[in-house]
């Protein structure tokens, strides 16, 4: 099976800069090794708390940040070593949407320029012929052909990011990096961008890389899921094994912090709430790197790190007691 | 009858906004007795957060406006207060605390010195007293080296760390009534449980009753006993949490709790509620959910319902619980 995404090994070491002379002090280990794929139409979600590398790597993968270590394959050619026109021709095939749908489209364009823009660029339709793509990209994510003229302050945050898909299905991309892209919505406007973006998957046969906090949401949308935690994957496996069972604690923790909207069931839940936080990324800790916070410690993770294995059926997991 | 520890009845607000005049909460009313957690639910732009600053009376007037209305806190209605008799009700016997944890905190002061100014200005409490007690605060919310913490920068803290520390400043004076306006929305998973863990956890030793202002409705759930949903600056429905969430009445309350992408049931498309929440420059005639509502009839654009009641302590704002002639 080829996959069109494949990441081994990926590493983005941030140099930390002090004093007068900003000399180099030490390392922000944001991603330490990671691997996974993607394979065509599928979309892998990506999880974990704030400072996990989650959303480093979603940009490395696309290059907008050099990785210090590893390959980025995409669709069997390595892109860690492409200068910037072969870079350039590649990135028609992969786009993203950020988080911020207030921040990521340039208030001083109306909605139709926006869209349009990177048809132009990459030239790849004739130019009368773009007026009418995109108002064919408008009605595809439920906005109308109407809002071209408008600009970005008239569109609430939700038709907002109707945009910034439609920007992204422009050049008809084949992975689509998602940067928790309903984060800043609301729940019932959340839900509206989830099934858009589940249906243009099952439409045009995009993948996604999908980059959340929050597990329900990850897990709704996803096939594949992988936890991250400090600039690790703990656990790799499908949606369905990850809520039936997930075996490393953290994965355990995060799905017991998601509350379910259900007073009885969240009655009868037991919550095992984590101790501590996240430890700083410049100085993990020995061994695992969740030990410290993880109510299972045994001496073996103090000293040891546990590495990714397969524990069957593809569920991977980096932990010495799984 | 119990008497409530807080009464709104019929709140109405406004602002003055570039000349116009903006009617924000239209006959807000709801009460939470003793020792009760409610949660006052809904998107942004729905008025809950109007609400909660109109309690604690920190709207600035111009441009808001109290257009009519009551609120009743143990037997005092809050509107006849002057100004400094409000001080000693803010943040003794009502205490709030906020979404940004960073920003909520003065950065130039350490946490302890901000533990203090609670105690010494509403308890009366010298500078060694408070000083005990600030440290005996943060024993409580968790925050280990409780004697090192206090001497701390905000800076110093991480977010979660922050939060703890208002909870602790919210909670110095042994309020009877905590605002929680998204206490855990800035804040990642499971640090969100931690501190939702410890506000129940508070709310029972201290006694107080929890005002819980969120969007998130899996934390009602989890946290609350009583709650109000809010939409466009109305109370849509208010019940006791199983009643809502078993027996939700009001087609906004239903289409939202069907939205929420679940993990014990999952489906392959979710629920959407069409639409978005209206401007409050330009609310629809009728019922404000009219425009988006599935089960809209004729009345629905032309008069706005009232709060009908579906049984004991259940009440939802819909002409089809009313029935139409």
């Amino acid at each position: 099976m080829s996959n069109l995404l494949e990441v081994k090994g990926l590493k983005k070491y941030f140099p930390m800069r002090e004093g007068v002379i900003k000399k180099q002090t030490h390392f922000v280990r944001a991603v330490d090794g990671v691997d996974f794929s993607i394979a065509a139409g599928e979309t892998f979600g990506l999880v974990g708390e704030s400072g996990c590398g989650k959303t480093t790597i979603g940009r490395t993968v696309l290059r907008l940040i050099e990785p210090t270590e590893g390959t980025i394959h995409f669709n069997g050619q390595d892109i860690s070593s492409l200068d910037k026109k072969e870079l350039q021709r590649l990135r028609k095939e992969m786009q993203i949407v950020f988080q911020d749908p207030y921040g990521s489209l340039n208030p001083r364009m109306t909605a139709g320029r926006i869209i349009a823009e990177p048809m132009i660029k990459h030239a790849i339709h004739p130019p009368k012929k773009i007026g009418d793509e995109v108002n064919r990209l408008l009605s595809i994510v439920g906005l109308s052909p109407a809002d071209t003229q408008k600009y970005p302050h008239e569109f609430s945050g939700g038709q907002r990011q109707r945009i910034a898909i439609a920007r992204a299905l422009s050049l008809n991309p084949q992975l689509i990096v998602c940067d928790e892209p309903v984060s800043a919505l609301d729940v019932s406007v959340q839900a509206q961008i989830l099934n858009l973006l589940k249906s243009l998957q099952q439409e045009f046969n995009i993948a996604y890389l999908f980059i959340a906090h929050g597990m329900a949401v990850v897990q709704h949308i996803s096939h594949r899921v992988g936890v991250m935690y400090l600039g690790k994957l703990v656990e790799v496996a499908s949606s369905d094994a990850i809520f039936e069972r997930c075996t490393h604690p953290y994965t355990q923790a995060l799905m017991s912090a998601i509350p379910i909207p259900d007073p009885e069931l969240e009655r009868q839940r037991t919550k095992t709430p984590l101790r501590g936080e996240v430890p700083n990324p410049i100085n993990p800790p020995s061994g695992c790197r969740f030990h410290p916070r993880c109510p299972m410690a045994q001496e073996v993770c103090r000293r040891q790190e546990p590495l990714l294995r397969d524990i069957g059926n593809g569920h991977k997991v980096a932990c010495h007691l799984a | 009858m119990n008497k409530p520890l807080l009464d709104i009845k019929d709140l109405n607000v406004g602002f003055q906004i570039d000349g116009n005049f903006v009617q924000i909460l239209h006959d807000v009313s709801f009460s939470i007795s003793k020792g009760d957690s409610c949660a006052l639910v809904g998107e942004s732009g729905s008025g809950k957060s109007i609400t909660s600053k109109t309690i604690m009376r920190l709207l600035p007037d111009p441009p808001a406006k109290i257009l009519g209305g009551k609120i009743v806190f143990e037997d005092t209605d809050l509107f006849s207060l002057e100004p400094s008799e409000m001080y000693t009700i803010r943040g003794n016997r009502i205490s709030m605390i906020f979404q940004e944890p960073m920003t909520s905190l003065n950065p130039v002061f350490t946490c302890g010195a901000q533990i203090m100014e609670p105690l010494m200005i509403h308890q009366h409490m010298s500078k060694v007293e408070a000083k005990a007690k600030a440290i005996e605060m943060l024993r409580l919310v968790g925050i280990q080296l409780p004697e090192k913490r206090f001497s701390s920068y905000p800076h110093e803290l991480s977010g979660g760390m922050r939060q703890r520390v208002m909870i602790a400043i919210a909670l110095s004076c042994s309020p009877s009534l905590l605002i929680a306006d998204e206490p855990t929305t800035a804040l990642d998973p499971t640090i969100q449980a931690q501190i939702l863990a410890l506000i129940k956890e508070l709310k029972d030793k201290i006694g107080m009753s929890l005002l819980l202002v969120t969007h998130d409705l899996g934390m009602v759930a989890g946290a609350c006993t009583h709650v109000v949903v809010m939409y466009a600056g109305t109370v849509v429905e208010r019940a006791e949490v199983d009643q809502l969430f078993k027996n939700p009445q009001h087609p906004y309350t239903r289409g939202l709790l069907r939205s929420v992408p679940k993990i014990n049931n999952r489906v392959d498309m979710l629920h959407t509620i069409e639409g978005v929440v209206p401007s409050f420059t330009a609310l629809p005639q009728g019922c404000p959910f009219s425009p988006r509502c599935s089960q809209r009839m004729p009345i629905c654009s032309q008069e706005r319902p009232p709060l009908f009641n579906v049984k004991a302590n259940h009440d939802a704002r819909c002409w089809l619980i009313g029935g139409v002639e």
